[in-house]
């Protein structure tokens, strides 16, 4: 601009009109930044993940064996081309407990070249029973740092063959690249749901294989992880490990089969042992009772020998307390006796001294007897010679006798003899017959020498009678005298002998007395020796009861240690019979599982299993699939409503452009100034609107996926070239041309026709003035403006975009949320009324089914159940197969207390039969075809049918094909295999549910439970994060409203300035003046909002199709409310407008009025 | 209270920055009820300002200014409104019709707010406008507009009557006809009518002249016998 006056009037312009710049300025600015910064979140958030996953070494591969990897396979794994580096890892789903707690937990080791762990809190483990929990877990406060976790098996593998340690010690908190989300996703085992991740040392797991290998690929971090070429590298490289991957598993086959019957011969081996040791054990307590037996017999004994010593005790005890009063009654005698004898002593000595005088008498007597007995001698002297001669003549005489007796018996012998016969005459007889005449002269010699003798012998009589006279005579006296001596030597003799014998007593009284005083001392000794040995007896006795007590408890314990050996035997038998018993099956299992065993597979994923990683990549899409619409939208209005600002800039100014005119300056001079004007403020805006939008914007969305994925430590939001750009042209292209657009008729009008104010719009009758019956009814100032409506006609379809479009979007954003949770509702609760699922592997033991129906028929939780087949299968019809499940129930009757079939549109029902499929709807347009066409059905790569749609049923969330069972049988010639109980229940309580989950999973054979309360809910959190976004477009569209509104209503009363006051004038109260204006703005509004609602529904549907992914049906349906909230947000904003207005009509001057018209 | 109008010692200061310039220094005048008043004054005299206080348009710095018994110069916010809205009838020179109402409509747009208004067809019809009540103001002459204006103002059935440069905007005979209009309204309906106007040939039809000279009265006189407006030439 070389004409200084013109640079200067321009810059004039923009400082007096700052306001309309400012606003111009914003607008564009407001354009920019919602454009450009909702344009960019999608990359921003790609950009942040892909950042994280570099920079956490995050792997492209995860390789995963269903018979675990080896070290050797990983080797061959690093040398496919491509691949950068790998990992060896371990990752198990076990239960832990942690208190009361059962939780269920991924189970990693510490990854140390990939995967990289972040440690927010303690440290990583260092020893091998120390760990890391996931810090989700420690926020919500299901265990913190010092917590000890033991970890046990949560499948039949036992937990000493997973894990060397099963106690570990919290030491820190961290977060894995696997998980950005707040989901931790499901599980196997347990509930079914994850309570989080733990990590410990590599060293503490015992497992004799490694459970995945991680990969990465050369390259690949250069790439953004969200885009194609990232995928293409990864899966040429994911085909280049496909390949390898049949020869390792054949390997590995045999290696395990080797492995296998090396266990079970060890194992067979051990159940030896342990019945080796169970026969020993029951030996020994065989032993052990017998030693019992004889300890009792002992006791007993002892018991005995106990009373035996305690009878002998009190034996002893009476006798020597007998004892002790004999000696003490002997010592009582022993002084008697003294007593006695010392008065037996003096009579004693009285008795001799009677005795001395008794003997001195006799003496005297003997001698006085003396003479008589001499001449007494004599005469005895002669009788005994007389004696002795009468008796030698007796003795001759009774010889001769004799000799005459004998041969008087020899001659009567002899006279008998002759009295018999000779003949009977004994031996010897002649001879002594013979002698009879000698024997006869002898006889008569004998009679002759007998008849002498007889004469000497009475002679001899005759003398001894005269002796035996004399004698006779004195023998009386000396007899009598000799009698009474002797008489008194007698009596003395006795008195002595008396005496004597006194004597001999006193003496024997004195030995005796001392012999039992000796004897005495003697017991009395021996008393001692008693009492001593009474007492050694006792103590004795003493020690023999307590040793009996002792032996008593000895015996108890002995039996009660038996009795619980016995117990323990019991037990530890039953035990250990069952664990044989068990090794035993295991063994036969293991030969079957071993017999059974199939050569492993590999599983070549990629970062696709990772459920954070998708469901973060489909959010990042869903929001450049907002970005795609919106902000176009609000890019437009803030076109519009630059090009009405521009249009009244020219036209204010239309004097000035007439007079520069008029003086001569060209159109290109005059024009630059409003173009200037328009660039200016919409580059400068431009700038600011995409720093701030690009700034701002991407980093509210992902803060507010913050709350999903607290994990992301990046929030990186650079400006994006492209975008910049686009919007930046798309701003200062829209407002220049708006401004040249505006300055062009006037730049072609005579500058005298410009000189002169422009004629005023003159009035018109509407349209509606012909319909008389409506416009009579309307009053005065309706019907001025209805007229004033349709007289500005740019401000009309200014505003009615305007505000139609904040509508529109505040209508678009709550039906976005309806429609979303809808997928929630109408999935969960309309279409699925089914309560739980069990899943059961459809090749268990038929028992073990047996034994799941009965519970689930016998359980008063479950109030009905039903059979059914789901398997995946794959549709197509001749282009991309799409992943499906296929149902199969085992009554079609009863399928609709379970599922509805049904037009999602007319809500008719459906029912399956023979002829055809049903399949859901989604599918049906992904795929492009409708009732009566057909498609292919493939499980694996084999199996090909083909069948024809009949209908097509309403369903959001997946893929669903149903079928019936007799449909089944035909097209695939077998019996459907159930795997499903679809069950209803009586409550769905989450205590109640759990419960269930918890029976139900116990039973063998069922490997899931899941409850549709849980899939809704985690649809739900899924689907959470729009909240952020709409209100993030409830807000915009605030904005947006707000700024039309108020630029539309500024023009609207800079325009009618002159009018507004006369009203003033003619005395309208502000309230009145504002009313009059507010009348047109509320039809504007309510116009403009029945518009929006109508661009909203369109719009909305639009926003739907492409939010949504495969998988997913959004509803698309908006509810009423949300017609409503729309409706009425508008009206706030609306009303916040005018209220804003009415202070800017009360500053009208009135003396405008007074004006002439410019 | 002697006067039915009755302005003392009106002043009217602008602050402009530090210094006070004041529109009107010092106004006294008085017009009687049912009086054709003339205030004249070259441009830049303050009549405008007089008016513009007169009208409730604005207030006076100082002052009094009575109006039928009641010092309007101490009216603020509503109450002014309300006594524009009772008790003034105002005829601008651009005539500020709605374009957008006819004739009838934009004489109706006063009478809705007013408390006694009369009935709008006849007062245009006695403005001379009977059959022309449904055309726009585009469709009609200046004068038939400033017609409709005063008609608009005349409806309200005001105290007073004020009109700024009534036929600034006119050609000669129609200004003439339009003054007419205004002084048989004077004289039939006994209305105060009080005409603004630079142009100092129109006074002689006035009862009453006020001059107007640097924000002060420099002369007011009765005029004893005014003159009809056909008998003015200028």
């Amino acid at each position: 601009m070389k004409k200084k006056a013109l640079r200067k009037e321009f810059y004039m312009e923009v400082r007096k009109t700052l306001n309309r710049f400012l606003s111009l300025l914003l607008i564009t600015a407001l354009g920019v930044a919602f454009f450009s910064g909702i344009r960019a979140a999608q990359p921003d958030m790609e950009l942040s993940a892909d950042t994280y996953y570099d920079e956490s070494r995050l792997m492209d591969i995860s390789v995963q064996g269903t018979l675990g990897m080896t070290e050797e396979d990983a080797e061959s794994i690093a040398a496919v081309e491509g691949v950068e580096e790998v990992m060896l890892y371990y990752s198990m789903d076990m239960f832990g407990t942690l208190g009361t707690k059962r939780l269920n937990l991924q189970v990693m080791s510490v990854p140390d070249t990939m995967n990289l762990l972040t440690v927010t809190e303690g440290r990583l483990p260092e020893a091998e029973n120390e760990c890391v929990v996931d810090n989700q877990m420690t926020a919500e406060g299901i265990c913190q740092i010092g917590d000890t976790i033991s970890l046990s098996s949560a499948t039949d593998t036992d937990t000493e063959d997973i894990l060397g340690v099963t106690e570990f010690t919290v030491v820190g908190e961290v977060t894995s690249p696997y998980y950005l989300s707040l989901e931790r996703g499901t599980t196997s085992i347990g509930n079914g749901t994850l309570s989080g991740f733990l990590v410990i040392p590599e060293s503490a797991f015992s497992m004799d294989y490694y459970t995945q290998i991680c990969v990465r690929v050369k390259g690949a971090a250069e790439l953004d992880c969200f885009g194609s070429a990232y995928e293409d590298l990864v899966d040429s490289v994911a085909d280049r490990i496909k390949e390898i991957a049949d020869g390792r598993c054949e390997i590995r086959y045999t290696e395990i089969q080797e492995e296998g019957r090396q266990k079970i011969a060890d194992a067979e081996e051990e159940i030896a042992d342990a019945e080796t040791q169970l026969s020993d054990a029951a030996q020994e307590l065989a032993d052990g009772r017998k030693e019992l037996e004889d300890a009792r017999q002992e006791l007993a004994d002892g018991k005995q020998e106990l009373a035996d010593g305690e009878a002998e005790l009190a034996e002893k005890e009476q006798e020597y307390l007998d004892a002790r009063q004999k000696t003490s009654d002997g010592w009582e005698q022993a002084d008697k006796g003294r007593k006695e004898i010392i008065t037996a002593e003096r009579q004693l000595e009285s008795g001799w001294a009677q005795y001395e005088e008794g003997k001195k008498q006799i003496e005297d007597g003997y001698a006085a007897l003396e003479p008589y007995e001499e001449q007494y001698a004599q005469l005895e002297e002669a009788e005994g010679q007389l004696q002795a001669g009468i008796s030698q003549l007796q003795e001759g005489m009774a010889q001769i006798q004799a000799g005459m007796d004998q041969i008087q018996g020899l001659l009567d012998q002899i006279a008998a003899l002759k009295e018999l016969p000779e003949e009977a005459w004994p031996e010897g007889a002649e001879e002594l017959a013979a002698k009879e005449d000698t024997l006869r002269e002898q006889l008569a010699g004998y009679q002759a020498q007998y008849t002498e003798l007889e004469s000497q012998l009475a002679e001899l009589q005759t003398q001894l009678a005269a002796c035996q006279e004399g004698m006779a005579q004195l023998g009386p006296v000396i007899e009598e005298t000799k009698a009474q001596l002797s008489a008194g030597e007698k009596e003395l003799a006795e008195s002595k002998a008396q005496l004597d014998e006194a004597q001999a007593q006193i003496d024997a009284a004195n030995g005796t007395i001392s012999k039992s005083v000796e004897q005495l001392s003697e017991a009395e000794d021996e008393l001692a020796d008693a009492e001593t040995q009474l007492a050694d007896g006792r103590a004795e006795l003493e020690d023999a009861r307590q040793e009996i007590a002792d032996g008593e408890n000895e015996i108890a314990d002995g039996e009660a240690e038996l009795a619980d050996g016995e117990a323990e035997y019991a037990d530890k038998k039953a035990e250990a019979d069952e664990k044989i018993a068990d090794a035993k099956a295991q063994i036969a299992d293991g030969e079957q599982e071993l017999a059974d065993m199939e050569v492993p597979e590999w599983y070549v994923l990629d970062r696709g299993y990772i459920a954070s990683y998708v469901d973060y990549g489909q959010n990042a899409e869903r929001i450049g699939a907002i970005g795609k619409v919106f902000p176009v939208i609000f890019f437009l209005v803030a076109a519009l409503v630059c090009l009405t600002t521009m249009t009244r800039m020219v036209e204010e100014e239309r004097t000035q452009i007439g007079t520069l005119k008029a003086l001569g300056y060209g159109r290109g001079s005059i024009a630059a100034k409003y173009i200037l004007y328009a660039l200016l403020s919409s580059l400068l805006g431009s700038l600011i609107g995409l720093v701030a939008g690009q700034k701002s914007l991407p980093a509210v969305i992902m803060m507010a996926y913050r709350i999903l994925y607290p994990d992301l430590p990046y929030m990186l939001t650079p400006l994006n070239f492209q975008y910049s750009v686009m919007a930046t042209a798309a701003a200062v292209l829209c407002t220049t041309l708006a401004a040249w657009a505006a300055c062009y008729k006037e730049l072609f009008a005579v500058p005298a026709e410009l000189m002169r104010p422009a004629a005023p719009k003159a009035g018109k009758r509407v349209l509606l003035e012909r319909v008389t019956f409506i416009w009579k009814r309307l009053n005065f100032s309706r019907k001025a403006s209805v007229r004033n409506l349709i007289r500005y006609k740019k401000r009309f379809f200014m505003t009615i975009f305007g505000i139609g479009g904040c509508t529109a979007l505040l209508l678009v954003g709550f039906g976005l949320k309806d429609s979303v949770s809808y997928l929630g509702v109408g999935q969960f609760e309309k279409i699925f009324t089914y309560d739980a699922t069990v899943s059961f592997d459809a090749d268990a033991e038929e028992e073990q089914k047996t034994e799941l129906f009965d519970a689930a028929a016998s359980d008063d939780r479950i109030i009905s159940f039903t059979k059914m087949l789901e398997t995946a299968v794959d549709v197509e019809t001749d282009g991309a197969p799409k992943s499906a499940y296929l149902v199969v129930p085992e009554k079609e009757e009863e399928l609709d207390g379970y599922i509805h079939l049904q037009d999602r549109k007319t809500g008719e029902k459906y029912e399956l039969d023979d002829n055809g499929i049903i399949i859901s709807e989604k599918l049906a347009s992904l795929l492009d075809v409708g009732e009566g066409d057909t498609v292919v059905l493939s499980s694996d790569d084999t199996e090909h049918v083909e069948a024809r749609i009949s209908h097509v049923t309403e369903n959001y969330f997946m893929h669903y094909v149903y079928m019936s069972r007799e449909l089944y049988e035909k097209l695939y010639g077998e019996e459907p295999e159930w795997n499903m109980l679809f069950l209803n229940t009586a409550q769905t309580d989450e205590a109640f549910e759990n419960q269930v989950q918890e029976d139900y999973m116990d039973l063998d054979g069922v490997t899931g439970v899941t409850f549709i309360s849980g899939m809704a809910e985690t649809v739900d959190d899924m689907l959470g994060s729009m909240n952020i976004v709409i209100a993030v477009l409830v807000v915009s569209a605030g904005m947006l409203a707000f700024i039309v509104l108020y630029n539309l209503n500024n023009i609207n009363i800079s325009e009618r300035k002159r009018e507004l006051a006369t009203l003033k004038v003619l005395g309208f109260f502000d309230r009145e003046v504002s009313a009059y204006v507010n009348r047109e703005n509320i039809m504007l509004t309510v116009i403009g909002t029945a518009v929006g609602l109508l661009l909203g529904v369109a719009l909305h549907r639009f926003v739907m199709t492409t939010v949504e992914t495969d998988t997913l049906m959004f509803g698309r349906m908006i509810r009423w409310y949300s017609y409503l909230f729309s409706v009425l947000l508008t009206f706030v904003f609306s009303v916040i407008v005018n209220g804003v207005q009415y202070f800017k009509l009360q500053k009208i001057d009135m003396v405008e009025s007074l004006k002439s018209v410019e | 209270m002697k006067h039915f109008v009755e302005l003392r010692g009106v002043r009217k200061i602008y602050h402009m920055g530090e210094v006070d310039i004041p529109a009107v220094d010092g106004i006294d005048f008085e017009i009687e009820k049912g009086e054709f008043a003339v205030i004249v004054g070259p441009s830049g005299a303050g009549k405008t300002t007089v008016l513009n206080i007169l009208g409730g348009m604005d207030t006076c710095t100082e002052g009094e200014v009575w109006v039928d018994g009641r010092d309007v110069g101490k009216l603020r916010g509503r109450q002014l409104t309300a006594y524009r809205r009772d008790d003034i009838g105002f005829v601008f020179q651009f005539y500020n019709l709605v374009q957008n109402l006819t004739a009838l409509e934009n004489v109706e747009l006063a009478l809705q707010i007013c408390k006694d208004p009369l009935d709008a067809r006849q007062v245009l019809e006695e403005v001379g406008l009977g059959k022309r009540t449904d055309n726009f103001p585009a469709q009609l002459s200046g004068g038939e507009q400033q017609r409709v204006a005063i008609a608009r103002a005349l409806a309200k059935n005001p105290k007073l009557l004020l009109c700024d440069e009534p036929t600034g905007a006119l050609d000669y005979n129609t200004g003439k006809a339009i003054l007419k209009l205004l002084q048989d309204t004077c004289r039939e309906k006994g209305m105060t009518v009080v005409v603004i106007t630079h142009n100092s040939a129109i006074a002689p039809m006035a009862d009453r002249i006020i001059k107007i000279r640097n924000g002060r009265v420099s002369s007011m006189k009765l005029n004893e016998h005014p003159v009809s407006v056909e008998t003015i030439e200028w």
